[in-house]
């Protein structure tokens, strides 16, 4: 049992003592802030740690590697005491009306009625869901059996493997060069546990959702959204149905890049609104991480550097006409000429109006595919988002009536605008449609827009009700929480 | 660490109150309005529904022409039993205590009839010891004069209570004239017996429609390998998603609240998020019972019970005893290749599940039929079930398929699989 404790709560206080002296230099911070972030980059850098581990040919040993996060942990609190502190505010105690104490109470009833639900059934249910038991969990079984990172390859490089060669192939057609983060967290409370068939391996899918929940309440707090908003932002979000499923039915990726791509999208907004280049970097941090938990992670990690890129360049409007004609431009080359380059040590990389062809990610061959029914359907029939996607959309065209118009996007809405894209080209454009038809993977996609899609709607709500703290009050609230 | 520049508390002052923060007594205003407008709202939604929806129109058109039409009451003790164990016991209940045990453990229980289907378009059912069970599924079966060879079915919801009700009006084969009726019983008793009281069809009624809406939002739904891939919210086919009704009491709820802003010249800004936010936590509280009701069954397979057990527990036991088998009795230690084969080339249940519990041993688990150029001396022929064209001669220790063959060892046979190692390839078969 104390091995399984120290696998969860090691990297987090690791990363939250990092992400505490690291955030603190900004002068804008606050515990919910370390609590979510410091949790991902924690257990992020405990996988990291296992790699490196591995490739300096050391044996994978728990309480060897748990030392070296104790180390880094204790270092972190070290640097903590001798930091030089930035200018800090006096904590302020923000009286609360008694209906407010009353939401409050009631979202976080609600949250841990849900939560001490999904728990027991975590706990008492053996890896139930498809692709964790075909994709992601068969690696880390065999490098615990094994004490090492045996390597996965395709199905034709372990056919034609030599018979002194130890290689293993498995699950679905690209699932062996899936990153390995996630095989590796199972790893990780595999050795705790000391044996590779236990529900308590996938506690961690738990945390991962108080950490998310944790980051959006202290970023909203932050952006001064009220105490009651915030609250109500993670009951929202926390008690999705389709993000409890993936709680509950852990072993899944998905979650993890939801909670890194969500996070890394609030540290932009972060940066984007206050220019703390800590935050900046913490979402690049965040992206590389995306592109490690999951192949779509590599295009949702694109989206935040891409974003990030959007933010720091603010070209006049005379070098955007010109960028966007180069871009117009570039588009008709691709239609018509088509763009097939070799890159070395990348792969090929090819765009034309037939397919495209990207490195590492795959094929896929380019026609319009009428998905509009399922997509409309698991957005707005079935009950994976609740009423989410309903608000979302009531409250864009709010905004853009209220706005008169069409105003440069936040950072949010871009990532927003630009993920969406991106699944909806995926599945009305490319041969992935016949996954939303079947909704096999549809809202495994859209999952990862829901930390941002709430984030966005409270901070809409909060500028349409005027319920947004000023800024002196957000200074001096957040260290009290 | 001390802040070095504080502003202090007092500077602050009572500017804390920001712009949108209301009182109590504003915020039971805003709240009294806007259970008022979800209440306007839900009035004329249902009422709109029962009106002017043409589904309902279609059956409320039917019912007017039969008004006479009573419920129509099948007692248990006048269902028949075809397949499967049952008595009658006091009050005319029918109780079933086995299942037959074939291909699928099922029983069948059912009456000889004739009505119009047009007649009646629910049916009220009052079967006591059903469970939350994956395993247990009570079909409603009916046969028409117009199709006498086939058996009809709908699946009949569940919600942790013993009575339950369904809109037989929505199915596209409820029509014509019923020649029999009952009930087709799968799954697993679990040594409880079955109380089958009555089945009542009743003819259609708005309020009959409303209940059985609800009754469909609340019944359960048990984790499925799709669960992490969609939620319905609904039996499948069922008559009205509880999101679009959620969405649209609170839309109009909304627009109900901008009216008597606009009317009233007054903001009530909060109201508007009471109004969204009610719904919600309503949509919310029915996922929750359907969890509720998962994790009672989730307790009652796996509580207080070790792994193994719980795979005894758990879905395929019968996979998880062979690969336990094979894995302590019969392999190696892990580091043989095996091929795993089945007679499906798609990722089936069986084909992955065993892989996964057959782990940490290195398995190719993608084929019918062996690869025969790949395969190598000492590799290892897993056969889950028997593959069709696939065939094992014991006199030459012979594997034979689609003119090929391998010579190989058979080392274990069992109903569900049969494992073999490799001696050696062998030329190509004549044909």
């Amino acid at each position: 049992m104390i091995g399984i404790v120290t696998s969860l709560l090691l990297p987090w206080a690791c990363g939250a003592v990092w992400v505490h002296w690291f955030l603190r230099k900004s002068g804008r911070w606050n515990y919910f802030l370390v609590a979510g972030h410091g949790y991902l980059l924690g257990i992020f850098l405990t996988t990291v740690l296992i790699r490196t581990w591995f490739s300096m040919g050391l044996p994978l040993n728990f309480w060897s590697i748990a030392g070296v996060i104790l180390a880094t942990t204790l270092i972190g609190i070290a640097a903590i005491c001798t930091q030089a502190a930035p200018a800090g505010q006096t904590p302020i105690y923000s009286r609360l009306e008694k209906w407010e104490l009353a939401a409050i109470a009631l979202f976080l009833a609600l949250i841990l009625y849900r939560y001490t639900t999904i728990l027991q059934e975590l706990l008492l249910r053996p890896l139930f869901a498809w692709d964790a038991w075909m994709n992601w969990a068969p690696k880390a079984v065999v490098w615990y059996h094994y004490n090492a990172l045996v390597p996965w390859v395709s199905v034709l490089d372990w056919l034609s493997s030599p018979a002194n060669t130890l290689v293993y192939t498995a699950g679905a057609g690209e699932a062996w060069k899936y990153p390995e983060t996630i095989p590796l967290l199972q790893l990780w409370g595999m050795m705790a546990m000391e044996t590779s068939d236990h529900t308590f391996i996938y506690l961690p899918w738990f945390i991962a959702a108080f950490a998310l929940g944790f980051a959006l309440y202290g970023h909203l707090r932050l952006s001064g959204v009220s105490v009651v908003m915030s609250t109500l932002a993670c009951y929202l979000l926390l008690n999705l149905p389709f993000i409890n499923v993936h709680v509950a039915l852990a072993g899944y990726a998905d979650i993890w890049l939801t909670a890194a791509f969500g996070c890394a999208v609030f540290a932009l907004h972060e940066w984007g609104n206050h220019r703390r280049w800590q935050y900046g970097l913490m979402a690049l941090l965040l992206a590389v991480m995306c592109t490690q938990l999951k192949i779509p992670g590599i295009i949702l990690g694109s989206i935040v550097c891409l974003v990030f890129l959007s933010s720091i360049l603010t070209p006049k409007r005379r070098v955007w006409l010109i960028l966007v004609a180069a871009f117009l431009a570039c588009l008709l080359y691709v239609a018509y000429i088509g763009l097939d380059l070799s890159i070395p040590g990348v792969g090929r990389l090819a765009i034309s109006v037939d397919g495209i062809v990207l490195p590492y990610i795959g094929q896929y061959k380019i026609a319009y595919h009428p998905v509009y029914e399922a997509i409309i359907n698991t957005t707005l029939v079935m009950i994976n988002w609740n009423l989410l996607w309903y608000l979302f959309t009531v409250l864009c065209l709010v905004t853009v009536v209220n706005e008169r118009g069409f105003g440069v996007p936040s950072l949010v809405l871009r990532s927003i605008l630009l993920t969406l894209l991106f699944i909806l080209f995926v599945y009305f454009f490319t041969n992935r449609y016949i996954y939303a038809m079947d909704y096999t993977q549809v809202n495994r996609a859209l999952i990862y827009t829901t930390p941002l899609l709430v984030f966005y709607i409270m901070q809409a709500l909060s500028s349409l009700c005027g319920s947004r703290e000023t800024d002196q009050h957000t200074r001096l609230s957040h260290q009290s929480h | 660490m001390k802040p070095t520049n504080a502003i202090q508390a007092s500077t602050i002052g009572s500017s804390n109150r920001y712009r949108g923060r209301i009182s109590n007594i504003e915020f039971l205003s805003n709240l009294g309005i806007s259970l008022l407008a979800l209440a306007l709202s839900a009035l004329i939604l249902v009422t709109g529904y029962l009106i002017f929806s043409p589904e309902v129109a279609k059956h409320t058109q039917a019912a007017g022409r039969n008004e006479e039409i009573g419920p129509h009451l099948i007692r248990g003790d006048d269902l028949r039993v075809r397949i499967g164990t049952a008595r009658v016991t006091e009050g005319g209940v029918m109780q079933l205590s086995g299942l037959y045990t074939g291909e699928d453990d099922r029983a069948i229980l059912s009456q000889g009839t004739s009505f119009a289907a047009q007649d009646y378009s629910f049916i009220e059912y009052d079967i006591r010891g059903r469970h939350a069970t994956e395993k247990e599924t009570v079909y409603l079966l009916w046969r028409t004069a117009e199709n006498p060879d086939r058996v009809f079915n709908v699946p009949l919801p569940w919600r942790g209570n013993n009575a339950g009700t369904a809109f037989l009006g929505m199915q596209s084969d409820w029509h014509g004239q019923i020649t029999e009726i009952g009930l087709d019983i799968y799954g697993d008793l679990r040594e409880q017996p079955l109380s089958i009281s009555n089945l009542t069809l009743l003819p259609f009624s708005s309020s009959e429609l409303l209940h059985t809406i609800w009754f469909e939002w609340t019944a359960f739904r048990g984790w499925t390998q799709k669960s992490a891939n969609r939620l319905h919210g609904t039996p499948e086919h069922g008559i009205l998603s509880p999101t679009l009704a959620m969405s649209a009491w609170s839309g109009l709820g909304l627009i109900i609240l901008a009216g008597i802003s606009r009317l009233s010249r007054s903001h009530y800004q909060v109201a508007y998020t009471i109004a969204v936010v009610v719904p919600w936590i309503v949509l919310d509280l029915i996922w929750q019972a359907n969890l509720t009701a998962q994790l009672e069954e989730t307790k009652f397979l796996f509580a207080g019970k070790s792994q193994h057990e719980k795979h005894l527990a758990d879905r395929s036991p019968e996979l998880y005893e062979y690969a336990e088998h094979l894995k302590n009795e019969v392999l190696p230690e892990p580091g043989a290749r095996i091929f795993l084969l089945q007679d499906s080339k798609k990722m089936t249940y069986t084909r992955v599940k065993a892989q996964y519990y057959l782990l940490p041993h290195n398995i190719f688990n993608y084929d019918r039929f062996p690869r025969k150029k790949e395969i190598r001396r000492g590799d290892y022929i897993l056969v889950l079930g028997t593959v069709e064209g696939l065939e094992f001669s014991p006199e030459t220790n012979t594997l034979r398929w689609q003119g090929k063959s391998l010579l190989v060892k058979r080392v274990d046979s069992r109903s569900a699989g049969s494992l073999y190692q490799v001696i050696k390839r062998r030329k190509k078969h004549p044909a």
